[in-house]
């Protein structure tokens, strides 16, 4: 290296280069078989407007991996918010030079990708693909989402900010997009691109703006943290942060293990995560609340603020979903990591199922919080106010979800509501339990986990390929069908050799006892039992479905016997490496 | 009859091709302070979390107390007291909530102690493990180890990085341990006059196999640190039989060797020389001979 400019080029290069390399090729092979697939499913006289739409996906697949911004840069600071280069703070170089030479790496890389792929594209389909205003577009976002990301130090408002962005970010793209004027539609859009991609004096200057916005809060928060002025950031594994922790206040109980480890995952991740659901189910009645008001008093604009409301909403509950159910063993990603109560005697079995149970407990809690809260108010609020604009809004909604999901459950006999309770708190056992065990499995197994994982990728993708293939008239249909029936039966066997191979394994290894395991076999009969019922609610009856049918429904059955198995022995995997 | 604590045969761990422990061989008995040094990479936490259960062996087998740590570590690690090397603590945790988490998980814990202990290293209970500093952390995942009174403490590089204040608080823990009757300590360090002050026996690791082991009076006097002056002018280290190290040049040279005096002697008047001077060796001069010794192997390898 001649220059510590070299050397900061060249390491960012160094840690960016795989994701670049996949963002290239997905972009790439994703922005060709959108428009290999929309011609494919068309036939083999595809016509021009599934052609024009497979354009519209292939410039949606090259755009959209600059919404989600760059992995390596939650890797590299381990999910802190800041500036992740502690390294380089104590090299010889200014901040400004720091942040312009890797602001004009980052910007210029992602430039780069979406030109070639833009080019490629415009060479093999002859549509008319937008070089240059969106290039500007995606250079000014990357300066936009890297500065989310190194500006502050503080998650809270990183993820607020960026949540805000990120949607600000889609809703123009969407609009962008669908800018084709009146007696016109998306399919004709391609054609349309050169005009409705041409950005006004008035959008260089804004996104001109933005980047040196963008650019100049960064270069100075980065300066503070640099200098040490800046607040510590929050660390994963160091809990949430202390004002929601605080929420709560609960002694540690010492009169048994058990109550004390219920105590450690509540405390360290169930009541965080009731806190957060208390939390959007206050604000998100409140966002619907306001943006109707908005609306009512502006009936000209273009996208109203009360369905993206809504749409936030459910968004929030995804959201606590997905959340709740992360790493449920709270362990660490790279092998011999361990965990705190790794150390204490306690069964790995208990263990195990204590905190998916506390986790699903939690999460299905946090669940009906937030549910509950908007159920309530889209019940209440109307009716309070006699809002006419929010009925136009949400009648439908409201009619068809809210009345038909209340009618139907009123509807409902005892036995029927409490397999309906069941199943429901099973699938979120099953959900938490997935994710759990996936952490362990990974770090214990890493190679058998890529293998796995690409196994069952390559498989999705050539059942897909065999179905395009098939569209377009160059494999027969028996072969389809063959290969999904061979994959059908592939799986059942595949839980079925699990479940079995987990329940020997674990009784051998005395990981299981034999109380343990009836209690599992007992769950899992209820189980089955309340999903029939469920099943028999939604008018399916087993005995009138086909036998392969009924054996792949009976099969899915099994497949909480087999986690209920699975929880304990990959936490046990993990715990005794 | 010495009551055993710890029985390891063969133990042999691999960590997909590399081999981080090969065939050791341990015993430890109660009340008794066991030292387990070695370089970076010797493989004493490997070792560590073996009696702790936490890692698989991949041959041999690991007895603490009669019991598989890996099959019962309920069994084990309710008897056991353990302090780690990163002192990882859940931060988000309270002093005094660490304390009684601690405490759900150990009937005899020993609440006057565990606040005596608090007292003395001045740890205010209301703190959050997160405000703590390095050594104040050390100081309650200690409190955490030992208010329980385990039949055995192990102590993972118990002093890495920690002042002399702290370090004292550590070595007055591991006293107080052995002065209670039959406990067990295993403690790995490389601050080698720190095992040499407090262990009874000693195992020195290197690149996973034992190089030495025994009663640390036994490891010594089976090493010795000789003057030598030599009639002749030597520019290289002449060869000495059991010599293990040599220092110095020309006439004058200082040797570290094992086995009987006798047989250095001989060695050396075959050479023309005479031994000036002899003492047993300390465990530094013993550890940087067999460090030595197996960098030179590895050069030539």
């Amino acid at each position: 290296m001649r220059s510590p400019n070299q050397a900061v080029l060249w390491e960012i290069w160094r840690v960016t280069r795989v994701e670049i390399a996949w963002r290239f090729a997905l972009c790439l092979v994703g922005g060709l078989m959108a428009l290999a697939s929309f011609a494919a499913i068309a036939g083999p006289d595809a016509s021009a407007r599934a052609r024009d739409l497979g354009a519209v996906a292939a410039l949606v697949v090259i755009v959209m991996p600059n919404w989600l911004g760059w992995i390596f840069l939650g890797r590299l600071n381990k999910g802190r918010a800041g500036y992740p280069m502690p390294l380089l703070y104590t090299r010889p170089i200014r901040t400004v030079t720091l942040i312009g030479l890797q602001f004009a790496y980052l910007t210029v890389v992602q430039v780069a990708i979406y030109l070639v792929c833009a080019l490629v594209l415009k060479l093999v389909s002859g549509y008319p693909f937008p070089l240059l205003s969106v290039s500007a577009w995606i250079a000014t976002s990357t300066l936009l989402m890297t500065s989310i990301y190194w500006f502050t130090r503080s998650l809270l408002v990183q993820q607020f900010v960026g949540g805000f962005i990120s949607g600000a970010w889609l809703l123009y793209a969407i609009f962008r997009l669908t800018s084709f004027g009146e007696g016109k539609n998306l399919h004709d859009s391609p054609l349309l691109w050169p005009s409705i991609f041409r950005l006004t004096p008035g959008e260089w200057l804004a996104l001109a703006l933005i980047s040196a916005v963008s650019f100049g809060m960064t270069a100075y928060s980065v300066a503070r943290q640099r200098r040490g002025d800046a607040r510590t950031p929050w660390t994963p594994g160091s809990g949430w942060p202390d004002w929601i922790v605080n929420l709560f206040r609960l002694p540690c109980p010492t009169s048994s293990p058990t109550r004390a480890q219920m105590w450690f995952d509540l405390k360290s991740r169930g009541l965080p995560l009731l806190s957060l659901a208390l939390m959007l189910a206050v604000i998100n009645p409140l966002l619907f609340a306001i943006s109707n008001r908005v609306d009512a008093a502006n009936p000209d604009w273009a996208i109203p603020l009360g369905p993206m409301a809504l749409m936030l909403s459910m968004m929030s509950l995804l959201a606590v979903m997905a959340l709740g159910g992360l790493n449920a063993f709270g362990v660490r990603w790279s092998q011999g990591g361990t965990y705190f109560e790794a150390h204490h005697p306690y069964s790995t079995v208990r263990l195990a199922n204590l905190k998916v149970f506390v986790r699903s407990a939690c999460l299905v809690a946090a669940l009906l919080v937030v549910g509950g809260s908007m159920w309530a108010f889209l019940s209440a609020y109307p009716l309070l106010t006699g809002d006419k604009l929010f009925w136009k809004m949400t009648g439908m909604a409201h009619i068809v979800f809210l009345h038909g999901a209340e009618n139907a459950f009123g509807a409902l006999s005892g036995y029927q509501k409490i397999s309906l309770v069941i199943v429901a708190f099973v699938g979120i056992f099953v959900w938490v339990a997935s994710l759990a065990v996936i952490l362990p499995l990974w770090a214990r197994y890493p190679r058998r986990g890529n293998i796995a994982a690409s196994a069952l990728l390559i498989g999705g993708l050539s059942l897909s390929g065999l179905v395009l293939a098939e569209r377009l008239d160059l494999v027969p249909g028996f072969l389809v069908d063959a290969a999904f029936t061979t994959t059908r039966w592939l799986l059942i066997a595949a839980t079925l050799f699990v479940t079995i191979y987990l329940a020997w394994n674990s009784l051998a290894e005395r990981l299981l006892t034999a109380r343990y395991a009836f209690g599992v076999l007992a769950v899992a009969v209820v189980f089955g039992a309340a999903s029939l019922t469920v099943l028999r609610i939604g008018g399916l009856r087993l005995a009138d479905l086909p036998a392969t049918s009924a054996l792949s429904l009976l099969t899915l059955l099994v497949v909480p016997l087999m986690l209920m198995l699975l929880v304990p022995w990959s936490l046990s995997r993990y715990r005794h490496l | 009859m010495e009551q055993v604590t710890v029985d390891i045969n063969g133990l042999s761990r691999a960590f997909g091709s590399k081999t981080a422990l090969h065939d050791v061989t341990f015993r430890a008995t109660a009340g008794k302070v066991h030292g387990l040094v070695g370089a970076n990479g010797a493989g004493k936490t490997t070792f560590i979390k073996h009696l702790l259960g936490l890692l698989r062996a991949t041959g041999g087998s690991v007895r603490v107390f009669g019991l598989d740590p890996v099959r019962d570590p309920v069994g084990v690690l309710s008897r056991v007291g353990y302090l780690s090397e990163e002192h990882d603590l859940p931060e988000w945790m309270r002093v005094d909530e660490l304390m009684s988490y601690t405490q759900a998980y150990h009937p005899n814990w020993d609440a006057k102690y565990a606040r005596e202990l608090l007292d003395t290293f001045a740890l205010d209970p209301a703190k959050k493990i997160k405000e703590l500093s390095k050594g104040m952390r050390a100081q309650a995942g200690l409190i955490a180890a030992v208010a329980h009174r385990p039949e055995l403490l192990i102590l993972d590089e118990p002093s890495s990085g920690l002042d002399a204040m702290v370090r004292r608080d550590i070595l007055d823990a591991i006293v107080r341990a052995v002065a209670d009757d039959g406990r067990t300590v295993i403690f790995s360090s490389h601050l080698l006059d720190e095992v040499e002050r407090m262990s009874d026996h000693v195992t020195l690791l290197q690149q996973g196999r034992v190089a030495v082991s025994g009663e640390l009076d036994e490891v010594r006097r089976g090493f010795q640190r000789s003057r030598i002056h030599f009639i002749e002018h030597f520019d290289k280290a002449p060869v000495l039989e059991t010599a293990l190290a040599m220092e110095g040049g020309g006439r004058a040279w200082s040797v570290l060797h094992s086995g009987s005096i006798e047989q250095f002697r001989r060695s050396v008047l075959a050479r023309g020389g005479e031994i000036v001077e002899s003492r047993d060796a300390t465990l530094e001069e013993i550890f940087l001979a067999s460090a030595g010794r197996d960098r030179q192997q590895k050069e030539a390898a």
